[in-house]
């Protein structure tokens, strides 16, 4: 009786949702409406679109053996005709692969508008097919530590009907234009993406490596396929190049192709090599002359305990220097890092 | 960009009215007979193409055979004459609208109606043709086809008004007849999924637009059909719609609710011919010379 007397309570009805269709289907039916009346001549227009309703262009200009049946099934067969080159250009796309599952299609693909609601890609076919593995084939899995991250689970039987749920932005072009310049169109989507050059890669690469080991973790091969866009022994080669990057040799070879000057197939090779045969390498590609300083600096770590610090600078400084020493304010990080630097500079200056 | 333009044939006095909404049910071809019947007898000349391979629209002004499904033997159909045996198709002796859009080329049938004419639908012909196009991507020619046909000098001069019935999906004829309307006519049920349903037509139509650079295709309106004034639901839903400012100026009134009177009045041996016919104090006829007459009106205004 009590917990009735309680539900009935005014202002504890649950309002009913008035009948009929909803005004926000009206207001989005009218919105519709509206653009149709005033609809102009356009070009073009982006549109979401389910993958079904996407058709492949066959006659595009990048060279594709690949096809959908591949991407459906997830992996080559060994029984086809085109097994070495189909199995790269699908390790090239399960990199694409992971960055559009991570970030979507940054690019839209283009298209041209077919009848109803189909469109005709003219760019952007392997962008569509990684879209098409990345929903089959990626999962996003959590760790320990509660981070996603992706992982690629080749899946036997994908679920087919995704096809008609997922949706890409396609920038579809409304008017056909004639064959020439639908060839051209193609070809300038292509050429807009062409890959970024050795060289830009490869500063990024450095700087990256160098950001990941100041917070204590390597780089992974799979960290390399998702942005650079390079195959799995492609990425093996870049590590290696990453993990001999402070070698005075290579890191001078680095410097020479980051500005142009020596190809990217002289630091393979001289990563390769052993230390004498690099040395070996140097003299035969740049004379004689001599190897750069070897200066290695090394990080001293960090310390949040300036006391400590305090206490270490002034039991190993005398006389003058160390009343100076005692004059700096160490409990400020700032002078503390200031007369930390002197101290050693004091340092080597006595012991050498 | 130098591109080639889409060339949109134009019509110096046609009405081509498309009836369409990508939901089923909710009257398209109820509605098209009507607006046929009431059309003739406003005296004008008009021409109906079925473009739905259920064919009941041709139906109603044509005695079909095999169950509907197969127009008749074309009265100008002469077994003897040989230029019917020149013709690229078998067998010979029908018209329907899958011959239009595989050959380019179709003689419209005389109905009872003097100056009604008709292009059937074929329901396993067209049902053929839609599964080839499909798989062909030739869809670009089939939406230019219509337009192009009707542009021509005889159905210039023969009719005033075109009214296309289609059938509830979007597919390539159902851009074909968008491409080839001057006049777009929406029916609706008043309830969620048909008006839903209207934003893909209105995307349809956005499409449409978006390609022509004059002669834009013009909404005559959205009619609500199966109307039930019982149902609070649908009473509230239609004055939302008329009081949207949008949609408010686009409804037409009065509301279509026989719809078993139309359905009765325009089966093919109905008695009398036409709902038009019925008493003239029947509320089913003064309802559909309502909705009929501003229709019409806004065509040919």
């Amino acid at each position: 009786m009590n917990t009735e007397s309680k539900t009935k309570r005014p202002g504890v009805l649950i309002k009913r949702k008035p009948l009929g269709v909803q005004s926000g289907t009206i207001n989005r039916v009218a919105e519709k409406i509206a653009a149709a009346e005033s609809a102009t001549l356009q070009e073009y227009e982006l549109r979401q679109i389910t993958v079904s309703d996407i058709e492949l262009w066959d006659e595009q200009p990048r060279k594709f053996h690949l096809n959908l049946e591949d991407i459906y099934r997830g992996k080559i067969l060994e029984s086809d005709d085109n097994y070495k080159v189909k199995s790269e250009q699908l390790e090239e796309l399960i990199g694409l692969s992971m960055s559009i599952k991570e970030f979507g299609i940054l690019n839209p693909p283009l298209a041209l508008a077919l009848p109803g609601k189909k469109v005709q890609l003219l760019g952007g076919q392997r962008r569509v097919m990684a879209f098409i593995f990345s929903i089959f084939h990626i999962r996003t899995v959590e760790n320990e530590n509660q981070e996603g991250y992706n992982e690629i689970i080749v899946n036997p039987e994908p679920d087919m009907s995704l096809l008609y749920i997922e949706r890409i932005e396609v920038k579809v072009i409304l008017r056909r234009p004639d064959e020439l310049t639908k060839e051209r169109m193609a070809m300038i989507d292509n050429m807009q993406r062409v890959d970024l050059t050795i060289g830009d890669k490869l500063r990024w690469l450095i700087s990256f490596a160098d950001r990941r080991e100041s917070l204590g973790k390597k780089i992974k091969w799979r960290d390399l396929i998702d942005t650079l866009g390079v195959s799995r022994s492609q990425a093996y080669e870049w590590l290696a190049i990453v993990d001999s990057r402070k070698d005075a040799y290579v890191m001078e070879v680095i410097k020479k192709v980051i500005s142009n000057l020596v190809s990217f197939s002289k630091l393979l090779e001289i990563v390769k090599a052993d230390q004498e045969l690099r040395k070996l390498l140097h003299d035969k590609w740049f004379g004689d002359r001599p190897a750069p300083d070897k200066i290695s600096r090394v990080s001293l770590g960090k310390t949040d305990n300036l006391k400590a610090l305090r206490t270490l600078v002034l039991t190993n400084s005398e006389g003058e220097v160390k009343d100076h020493f005692e004059s700096i304010n160490w409990d400020n990080p700032k002078n503390a890092k200031k007369g930390f630097e002197e101290f050693l500079i004091y340092w080597e200056r006595k012991h050498g | 960009m130098s591109r080639e333009q889409t060339i949109i044939p134009t019509y110096s006095n046609l009405k081509v009215l498309t009836i369409s909404n990508h939901k089923g049910g909710v009257a398209k071809t109820t509605l098209s007979k009507l607006l046929t019947e009431y059309s003739v007898r406003e005296g004008v000349r008009v021409l109906g193409i079925d473009i739905d391979p259920q064919c009941n629209f041709s139906a109603r002004f044509l005695e079909m055979t095999n169950d509907g499904m197969d127009p008749p033997l074309h009265p100008n159909f002469d077994p003897k004459d040989p230029l019917w045996d020149e013709l690229p198709y078998s067998p010979p002796g029908y018209w329907s609208i899958a011959q239009f859009f595989r050959l380019g080329y179709v003689e419209p049938y005389p109905t009872n109606i003097p100056n009604l004419h008709f292009i059937p639908s074929h329901k396993k012909e067209l049902t053929n043709f839609l599964e080839q196009v499909e798989r062909k991507s030739v869809q670009e020619a089939v939406v230019d086809h219509m337009r192009t046909m009707l542009s021509i000098e005889y159905y210039q001069e023969e009719f005033d008004l075109v009214i296309i019935d289609t059938p509830p999906q979007t597919s390539a004829l159902t851009a074909s007849a968008a491409r080839a309307a001057t006049h777009l006519l929406i029916p609706t049920e008043m309830q969620e999924d048909s008006i839903a349903g209207m934003a893909d037509m209105a995307q349809l139509w956005q499409a449409e637009n978006q390609t022509r650079e004059a002669e834009k295709l013009m909404l005559v309106g959205i009619l609500a059909t199966k109307f039930d004034p019982q149902s609070a639901a649908q009473r509230r839903t239609l004055e939302q719609v008329s009081q949207n400012s949008v949609l408010g100026d686009k409804l037409i009134q009065p509301p279509m609710r026989y719809l078993q009177t139309y359905a009765n009045s325009s089966s093919t041996y109905a008695n009398p011919r036409s709902l038009f016919e019925m008493h003239e104090n029947t509320p089913a006829r003064i309802e559909a010379e309502e909705f009929c007459k501003i229709i019409f009106e806004r065509i040919f205004r």
